[in-house]
């Protein structure tokens, strides 16, 4: 997979996801990091990550169980 | 086993098929293949084990594509009660998988690492399916 084929697979997701901010920087972050980008610190990026995907694994459940239960998402 | 370790192993293949193929089954855009080719590899380059972190941020962006996945089909409307419920278990295998994989990585757990990305990308592919309304 080269980078082409990162916009190719962006493109190809929709234009709905691939509008999504949150969707587009990762794949900024995936191309840094297949680049090879030395200056990449990748242990600040996994941070920010699992920052990102803790507080969205909270949120997405808390929406989960609002629409499972018949309400509306938040 | 360090012999068989080089620098374009797990870290980058969980980049590639985390973002290839996860990120389309998010979407529905194809079926999601089967899991990554298993590989019990890790790059750990010495001795104390200096696991190849691309592999876990590998699984924290495939992590990522699928919440954002789940919730922008919450948020249209097209991801509602049962199969809801059923998308709050299987977030929940995913998250819990992604966990594993950060607590081998923090451990310097080579093996254990290289079997929790695996598992975790396998969990996170199993919730994408759960857009598509594919049984997983």
């Amino acid at each position: 997979m080269s980078l082409p084929d990162i916009l190719k697979a962006l493109q190809a997701i929709g234009p709905v996801l691939a509008a999504v901010p949150q969707v587009q920087e990762v794949f900024r972050v995936a191309a840094r990091l297949l680049q090879g980008d030395e200056e990449v610190e990748v242990n600040a990026i996994l941070d920010d990550l699992a920052r990102d995907n803790d507080l969205g694994h909270l949120r997405l459940q808390a929406k989960l169980a609002q629409v499972a239960s018949g309400g509306a998402p938040r | 086993m360090k012999a068989f370790f080089r620098r374009f192993t797990l870290g980058r293949l969980a980049v590639l098929i985390a973002l290839a193929a996860l990120t389309l089954a998010v979407l529905g855009c194809a079926p999601a293949p089967a899991g990554p080719a298993p590989s019990s590899s890790a790059s750990v380059e010495a001795e104390g084990a200096t696991l190849d972190e691309k592999a876990l941020v590998g699984c924290e962006l495939a992590y990522k594509i699928m919440r954002i996945g789940l919730e922008v089909a919450v948020d249209s409307g097209q991801l509602t009660g049962a199969r809801a419920e059923r998308a709050i278990a299987l977030d929940d295998q995913a998250y819990s998988a992604l966990l594993l994989a950060r607590a081998a990585f923090g451990r310097k757990d080579a093996e254990g690492y290289a079997a929790a990305v695996i598992g975790a990308l396998a969990a996170i592919d199993t919730a994408a399916l759960s857009i598509k309304g594919d049984p997983a």
